[in-house]
């Protein structure tokens, strides 16, 4: 009897591990750091010529972005003059030169810089647009444009464009390329990761986040 | 989390027949016998190319009737996991992506299986499997709070070999080494090795 006491537990002991493994199963991965989850995405207009480019334009605003419902301009003033200053460097770093919107000269592209603060949305046909009405330099560089006026994307992949909470989406429009309302689009970034822990533990990781951008993107 | 459940219903089944099973020598004409494995899995072929792991993440169970005292006929059921972690940038038509990746594949297969078995029934026996079914296979990657996700049944077939060994008390006590191969679907097909201790009990 004390054979078979043994061998039953065993045998149990042998189930047991088994349907440990299983229930251990499935989605087991660890996350070490949050920066773990960070992702970096750029896609490009493949037809479009960067190397004309010498000047561009940056509105000194990141706006708040609520996907297909309209956005507003509540930003953080802790981190948002920070994140412009960090894209700025960059774009100065490829010999771009910034101009405003007092220059008599349009330039060559405009970078526009939105957050998101919603949990989904597209930025594929978004629509936009009118977020960036009050924009100073749409006038008198581009009389007309209006909220009609939509940013295009005719070279994106549609899945390009999921975004998350604490995404940061970079665009690059080429003006001057223009057809009926719609502005192409010529690059884009969406630097996703989560806007937790403090301001300037955030900074760091999306100063690092914004460098990598433009480090794959090297056609600009 | 569905599938946990699944397996967790399933393994709790499990654990409540072999408590109550009366230990037996299985592998005679007409005996039923259950197999519970612990199973560590290995990615080979076109699934390394996907996940290339080792994993210690899985469960077969095996239910056989014998033919006689050297064939069983049976099922398999399992649930085997792999999954890797990687960080890099990769470059895709129109666009680059640079972040951790996590990929998984987890497949759980449904087949029905042959079992040769040689040497003397009481003995220490090696056996040779074929096995023919279906994998059910979902393949997983998590790329920062993005996830993209894929499952196919499969046509699949297996084989394997390994020992019988006879414990006191009637158990039986198996190691095994199985390849599983599940053929194009969805423009997936996989590949993976299987190593498993088990213990089978009849009645």
């Amino acid at each position: 009897m004390q054979t078979m006491y043994r061998g039953s537990r065993l045998s149990l002991t042998i189930a047991a591990a088994a349907l440990l493994g299983g229930v251990a199963a499935c989605y087991s991965g660890e996350i070490d750091s949050l920066g773990e989850l960070d992702l970096v995405l750029t896609f490009f207009d493949s037809t479009a010529n960067f190397e004309s480019i010498a000047t561009y334009a940056m509105p000194d605003t990141i706006i708040r972005f609520d996907g297909m419902g309209g956005g507003d301009d509540e930003g953080n003033p802790r981190v948002d003059p920070q994140i412009l200053a960090a894209v700025a460097a960059e774009l100065d770093a490829l010999g771009y030169m910034r101009i405003d919107e007092t220059s008599a000269t349009p330039p060559d592209v405009v970078v526009l810089l939105m957050a998101n603060r919603t949990d989904t949305a597209y930025w594929y046909g978004a629509g936009w647009w009118d977020y960036w009405g009050w924009y100073p330099g749409w006038n008198p560089w581009y009389p007309g444009w209006g909220g009609d006026y939509y940013p295009g994307y005719p070279w994106a992949p549609l899945y390009a464009g999921t975004q998350s909470r604490g995404s940061l989406l970079m665009t690059m429009i080429d003006p001057s390329g223009a057809t009926g309302e719609e502005i192409p689009v010529i690059w884009s970034s969406i630097i996703n990761g989560l806007f937790e822990s403090s301001d300037a533990s955030v900074l760091t990781r999306f100063r690092g986040l914004i460098r990598q951008a433009f480090d794959q993107s090297p056609y600009l | 989390m569905k599938h946990r459940q699944i397996f967790g219903g399933g393994g709790v089944a499990l654990l409540l027949a072999m408590t109550f099973a009366q230990p037996v020598l299985a592998q005679r004409a007409g005996y039923w016998s259950w197999n519970a494995k612990y199973s560590t899995v290995m990615s080979v072929g076109d699934t390394k190319d996907v996940v290339d792991s080792f994993s210690w993440r899985g469960a077969t169970l095996d239910i056989e009737r014998a033919a006689n005292d050297n064939l069983t006929v049976g099922l398999t059921f399992g649930w085997h996991v792999l999954n890797e972690k990687g960080s890099g940038t990769s470059d895709f038509e129109g666009g680059t992506i640079t972040g951790t990746a996590w990929r998984y594949v987890n497949s759980a297969p449904i087949l029905l299986t042959g079992n040769l078995f040689m040497g003397q029934p009481g003995g220490v026996r090696p056996y040779v499997s074929v096995g023919g079914g279906t994998y059910w296979i979902e393949n997983r990657t998590e790329a920062g709070v993005l996830a993209v996700e894929s499952d196919n049944w499969h046509l699949g077939a297996l084989g394997e070999f390994g020992l019988v060994i006879p414990r006191p008390g009637g158990s039986i006590l198996t190691l095994s080494t199985r390849y599983n191969r599940a053929f194009e679907a969805g423009g997936m097909q996989h590949s993976y090795l299987t190593f498993s201790l088990g213990t089978s009990i009849g009645n």
